[in-house]
């Protein structure tokens, strides 16, 4: 995955509650849970407040997420 | 197939073994399909108008192919729109008398979904697009197979309660975007709970496979369907795998693809192929366009049924009025449902293409549908019982299904 790094004028917004976006976030903490363990996910989880962190944890975890699921793909 | 619920008895001799859904984003029927031309449906006319502000906006073309800012849509948004500037649903009392007049005001003063229009902008929701310049692989499939022009929203309300009664026939109360406290609350059921099961529960492991457009930027590759209890993030394939899969004996008899949704963390939603008000139309025309070509080719051809669906209509006028729906009585506890809402009455209308060899060549269907219909199509041809009274109550597609399998149908659309 290639980071987008480029700054983005909304970066420093808090990701609004009651959104796609959260919801969004929570299918990949639910992943990450599934990798990871409850605990240390919703650690990383709780430094997600703004839209630049909501980047910065989808970027970091993608990866994690996609190499998963080819694994399993291959498992089947 | 999960015995235990398969008490119904399956479609007899049906032709349609597998059952594809494609479901985008956020339109109107009116807005994409209003002024296709193609002869039969009912749609909106410059006799369709809202007034703000001392202007009357009559239905019109030129719809731009990215919305200035994204039109709101939540459920106040949705009462609004329905039945006029101001109108707030109350608990206990009956959905407020529907006249479609109010979706240039909400675009005005809704504060949803972000930024407001400029004043300039805000007749742009009752624009229709070209389709057939704008979206021109769904435009071929809209007149080669069946265009629906009945079909609705399942609840006048967001994506996710909409999305999640495609797959489940109920959205388990919830008629909002969901919350962070929510979405803590649904972990301890490691998903998104239907009390009756989703139909992904109903078909079993191995009876259905889950496929997301790898296309487009990685923040948009977040597939909303591993909310539910029960699926994973992993269980979703990229959709580079897909014609592959359909070559190498594929059994699933129910296939669920989701599109990228493009930039989510920004709200741009760019470069995805949902056809996100924000983002266009182009990206999900080409991915409509690499399905049907990849079903189109495949051994399974003769034996498919693939419908193109929108979750719900983003803000965009349209001029049909959701009539009274069956609420799905599923026991679903009252703690997500934040207006009281009774799920008694039908979101907007939305455009639905049916697409297989055996429905009819250019056909207009008028039959009253909902995003039920799909779980109820499913139910009523693989034997399984409903999962809601939503869906025990819902048309499905298999009227749409002939006698004949034509021969005339396009090799390949798009480019």
């Amino acid at each position: 995955m290639t980071p987008s790094s480029l700054p983005h004028p909304r970066d420093d917004e808090h990701v609004p509650d009651g959104s796609s976006l959260m919801g969004f976030l929570h299918v990949l903490r639910k992943g990450h849970i599934a990798l990871v363990g409850r605990e240390a996910a919703h650690r990383r989880f709780e430094q997600v407040h703004t839209r630049a962190h909501a980047r910065q944890y989808i970027e970091e975890l993608m990866p994690q997420l996609m190499h998963e699921r080819n694994r399993r793909r291959h498992a089947r | 197939m999960n015995a235990a619920v398969a008490t119904a008895s399956p479609q007899a001799l049906s032709p349609i073994q597998h059952v594809f859904v494609l479901m985008l984003e956020n339109r109107s029927f009116d807005h994409l399909f209003a002024l296709s031309g193609i002869p039969g449906i009912a749609a909106a006319t410059a006799d369709h108008a809202n007034t703000y502000g001392n202007a009357r906006y009559s239905f019109c073309g030129g719809a731009p192919a990215q919305m200035p800012t994204d039109p709101g849509h939540e459920f106040a948004d949705v009462v609004e729109q329905l039945c006029g500037a101001g109108v707030q649903y109350r608990a206990g009392e009956p959905y407020p008398p529907i006249d479609n007049s109010g979706f240039v005001a909400n675009y005005a003063t809704t504060g949803s979904e972000g930024a407001r229009p400029s004043a300039a902008d805000v007749g742009k929701v009752m624009h229709g697009v070209d389709i057939r310049t704008q979206a021109p692989a769904l435009f071929e499939l809209a007149s080669e197979f069946v265009l629906c022009d009945g079909w609705h929203a399942s609840m006048p309300g967001p994506t996710w309660p909409n999305r999640y009664f495609l797959h489940g026939a109920s959205s388990a109360g919830l008629e909002h975007s969901p919350t962070k406290a929510e979405m803590g609350e649904w972990e301890t059921t490691n998903g998104f709970p239907y009390p009756k099961g989703s139909i992904f529960d109903a078909l079993g492991k191995g009876n259905y496979r889950l496929y997301q457009d790898e296309a487009g930027p990685p923040l948009g590759h977040v597939p909303q369907v591993a909310s539910l209890k029960g699926i994973e993030f992993f269980d979703v394939d990229d959709l580079a795998h897909f014609e592959s899969d359909l070559a190498a004996r594929y059994t699933a008899r129910y296939t669920f693809i989701e599109p990228c949704y493009g930039d989510i963390v920004h709200d741009t939603y760019e470069g995805g192929s949902s056809q996100h008000p924000m983002d266009g139309l182009a990206g999900g025309d080409r991915l409509a366009a690499r399905i049907y070509n990849a079903i189109r080719n495949s051994p399974l051809w003769d034996k498919s049924l693939f419908v193109i669906l929108y979750d719900e209509h983003g803000g965009f006028y349209d001029s049909a009025k959701p009539g009274a729906a069956i609420a799905p009585n599923d026991g679903a506890p009252a703690m997500l449902n934040a207006s009281g809402f009774a799920f008694d009455v039908y979101g907007v209308r939305v455009p639905a293409i049916v697409v297989s060899p055996w429905v009819a060549r250019g056909h207009v269907d008028h039959t009253v549908y909902d995003h039920s219909s799909i779980p109820a199509t499913i139910e009523r041809l693989f034997g399984l019982a409903p999962l809601t009274e939503r869906d025990r109550n819902a048309n499905d597609l298999l009227p749409l299904v002939t006698t004949t399998c034509r021969n005339d149908c396009p090799q390949r659309i798009g480019s």
